[in-house]
């Protein structure tokens, strides 16, 4: 294998495969990429056997052919390196060579052949989305989505396609059992034809943030499909394939309060600060601040019997009578984080039972936190 | 005035509670054993060890030497309950008494010297005590530290009384070994061979440089043992330092392959790991397993979680799921699943209704395995064992999360 190609490509290309390359070491050969010359390009494939990454990217190739590599390594050699051109080679014996200006690495890879393959992408009907939109659904949704939640189900984000007045709408769903997200979003008119009427998967929370780092680059056009076991995403030569996850996802409607008649309304800029503020002095991993609400002002207040304790009062409009309840200042940072607005707005029942977030603009979009005993 | 420290070391323990109880035992070689017929001999009694039974062994081994040995499967409630009440003996003589083990104990009676006549008064008056009120003997130490205290009460075991004065102190470490010494165990035995350091004596007059050099910190204590120095303060019993982890562990009834023959034992593992947590109000979100191979190659893996959990179902989804990453090399002979990040319980409310009836069901059951004893409750699965009784880990204490029976 033999070619030429821009540093800025390449750098691109080994970014992307980055998040997937398997960092525990239980299979060493996914620590590498697999790296493929032919035509007039370059095929840059990553995977940990959950989630498959695979991208092209242009060079110029003399001599075709394939080697896979170290993944961390290659990224870093070609972080550090200037603008202009890089020739790679590799040899027979699966060595590396790179050039570039007056640097030259050699690196040990494997044969191609050890792998595992690419998987094939069958032909379903791929739906083209809005960057925006599709970056909010996952935005909002991924935090409230467990991180190695002993219930393996909960790692990941439900995902339901369906229709009404002839409209398709796509709902993204993520929980860890003690807050959730939940976004419709409906898509516009005359796109994804061919999909099913209603479709439902389960995506691992790690390909929702793959994908949510790929549409940060900015770039258009991205497609998203689901097929019998695996969840497509697509945009241009860059793909992404991910096993979609098996089990039944709890019933979250059930779970959403109808009855949350004491409203707030709070600056939000205001109430991050205070629960960052307020949480340094909680006790020790659990961030559990003491939220009492009076007609005209939201008082938090934290304590910690070996530290210390902490208030803040700030300004909100209750005008009920008051409430006090606690919560994971943690959980009610990473809602408000999702709230693209100056105001949040919080719903109460009573102290035990869970709050709602919305943003006052967006009535398709709610978050769900459970408080704690304090 | 320097302090004067009490060891008390149990003679025999286990075997010596089973003779207690069962008059036909007494006079006897018996070993008392695990509940299963593959642990090894957790005690013998005097009798079995003229014949070179040792704690450790397994009982083919330990009826190769002795064919007449009667094996007792231990009892642990038995025995944690004559630690309690020793407690209380010892308890009489000074409020300073950390429990080291079921069957060893340390007293600070540097203030109640004066009170009941001296160390060696208080020593035999705990020993006569030990006697008449659980015929039971003990081997007690008496010297101005921990480490000499515990090397004392080995010295003239059994029934023994050993006081070690400081001006004996250089001679009797100078050829000790280095592995009597309480806090040295094969692995650092070794370590410090390897160093041509074998004997008390020659660990004390190491410079510290060296011993720093290879240990790190602990440099600073090997020497200091090595001249039978310890600065360490009997730490009572109720007032140390909160625990790290929750865990059990058990030996299979016989050695298995395939990952799903320790299914079982691992949700009786986790139910005993989750419910001690749950009884001590402890959530803890790092779940660890081990597991031991049949040539005793030992090793762990653990799991980081999200969330702070105690729910034996949960626990045992976490072992799981690690067992899945590991594969196994050898027949399996011991497992143990632990639970630690602890906090105390969080508090926090579960969002599904699931899961809160979970809870509900949780403290039931818990309620009535308080009242009625362990296992009365448990889920189908466990239906079919034999629910395993634990193995009283060195860490045990007689109340708070280290407890179980």
């Amino acid at each position: 294998m033999k070619l030429k190609i821009s540093r800025g490509e390449l750098l691109t290309g080994f970014q992307r495969v980055q998040g997937v390359v398997e960092k525990r070491n239980t299979m060493p050969i996914l620590s590498n990429m697999l790296f493929e010359a032919k035509g007039d390009q370059v095929i840059l494939f990553a995977t940990d056997l959950e989630i498959g990454i695979r991208g092209t990217y242009k060079a110029e190739v003399s001599q075709p052919g394939g080697v896979t590599v170290s993944a961390r390594k290659l990224y870093e050699i070609v972080r550090e390196l200037p603008e202009g051109t890089v020739t790679i080679t590799s040899n027979d014996e699966h060595r590396v060579e790179i050039e570039a200006g007056k640097s030259e690495f050699k690196v040990l890879g494997l044969p191609p052949q050890e792998f595992p393959a690419m998987p094939t992408v069958e032909s379903e009907p791929l739906m083209p989305m809005d960057r925006k939109v599709l970056s909010d659904l996952i935005r909002k949704t991924v935090f409230a989505a467990g991180d190695n939640n002993a219930r393996y189900i909960l790692n990941g984000l439900l995902v339901t396609l369906y229709t009404k007045d002839k409209k398709r709408f796509l709902r993204f769903v993520g929980t860890d059992g003690h807050r959730l997200a939940v976004i419709e979003r409906q898509l516009d008119d005359g796109k994804g034809r061919g999909l099913p009427q209603e479709q439902t998967a389960i995506i691992p929370k790690k390909a929702a943030l793959e994908i949510k780092k790929l549409l940060e680059e900015n770039e258009e056009g991205p497609e998203l499909g689901v097929s019998k076991n695996q969840m497509i995403f697509k945009r241009g030569g860059l793909l992404l394939l991910a096993r979609l996850m098996e089990g039944s996802y709890p019933n979250y409607q059930q779970v959403i309060p109808k009855e949350n008649e004491k409203r707030v309304a709070v600056n939000k800029a205001e109430l991050e600060g205070a629960l960052r503020r307020v949480s340094i002095l909680s006790r020790e991993k659990t961030s559990a601040i003491k939220l009492a609400l009076e007609p005209d002002t939201l008082t938090l207040s934290s304590s910690n019997p070996d530290m210390g304790e902490a208030k803040e009062t700030i300004a909100a409009k209750f005008g009920q009578e008051g409430l006090t309840t606690g919560f994971n200042a943690r959980y009610l940072l990473d809602a408000l984080a999702a709230i693209d607005a100056e105001e949040a707005v919080l719903e109460f029942k009573d102290a035990l039972s869970p709050c709602i977030i919305r943003q006052p603009d967006d009535p398709d979009y709610l978050c769900v936190v459970m408080p704690m005993r304090v | 005035m320097p302090p004067t420290i009490l060891h008390i070391d149990m003679d025999a323990f286990f075997a010596s509670v089973e003779q207690r109880v069962n008059p036909a035992l007494r006079g006897k070689p018996i070993a008392v054993c695990g509940a299963n017929a593959r642990t090894v001999v957790l005690t013998a009694s005097y009798e079995a060890r003229a014949y070179g039974v040792k704690t450790g062994m397994t009982l083919p081994e330990a009826r190769g030497l002795c064919p007449g040995l009667i094996v007792v499967p231990s009892d642990h409630e038995r025995y944690t309950d004559v630690s309690r009440r020793l407690l209380t003996i010892y308890q009489d003589y000074t409020p300073l008494v950390e429990v080291f083990s079921v069957d060893e104990a340390f007293l600070d009676i540097t203030g109640s010297l004066t009170l009941f006549g001296g160390g060696e008064a208080i020593a035999s008056a705990v020993k006569h005590r030990i006697r008449r009120e659980m015929q039971l003997t003990a081997s007690v130490g008496i010297a101005p530290n921990k480490i000499l205290a515990k090397l004392g009460s080995g010295l003239k075991k059994p029934d023994g009384l050993v006081r070690i004065e400081p001006q004996d102190v250089p001679m009797l470490l100078e050829d000790l070994p280095v592995k009597e010494l309480c806090g040295i165990g094969p692995n650092l035995e070794r370590a410090l061979a390897d160093m041509d350091i074998r004997t008390c004596g020659q660990m004390g007059r190491t410079p510290v440089e060296r011993l720093i050099g290879r240990f790190g910190i602990i440099g600073h204590s090997l020497k200091a043992m090595g001249r039978g120095q310890d600065d360490r303060p009997v730490v009572p019993t109720g007032e140390e330092p909160e625990a790290k982890s929750i865990g059990h562990s058990m030996t299979l009834a016989r050695d298995v392959r395939r990952p799903d023959e320790i299914e079982h034992p691992l949700i009786e593992l986790s139910e005993m790991v989750g419910r001690r947590a749950r009884r001590n109000r402890y959530g803890g979100n790092v779940v660890t397993l081990t597991l031991r191979y049949a040539d005793f190659q030992t090793f762990s893996r653990q799991r980081r979680l999200q969330s702070f959990l105690n729910d034996g179902m949960e626990i045992y989804l976490a072992a799981r799921r690690i067992l899945g990453t590991v594969r196994l090399e050898q027949a399996v002979r011991l497992i143990g699943v632990s639970l630690s990040g602890l906090i105390p319980d969080t508090g926090q409310l579960p969002l599904f209704e699931t899961d809160q009836r979970r809870n509900r069901l949780l403290a039931t059951m818990d309620g009535i395995n308080d009242r009625y004893g362990e296992w009365t409750v448990r889920w189908g699965t466990l239906i079919a064992g034999h629910p395993h009784k634990a193995v009283i880990s060195p860490a045990w204490r007689p109340k708070g999360v280290r407890e179980y029976h």
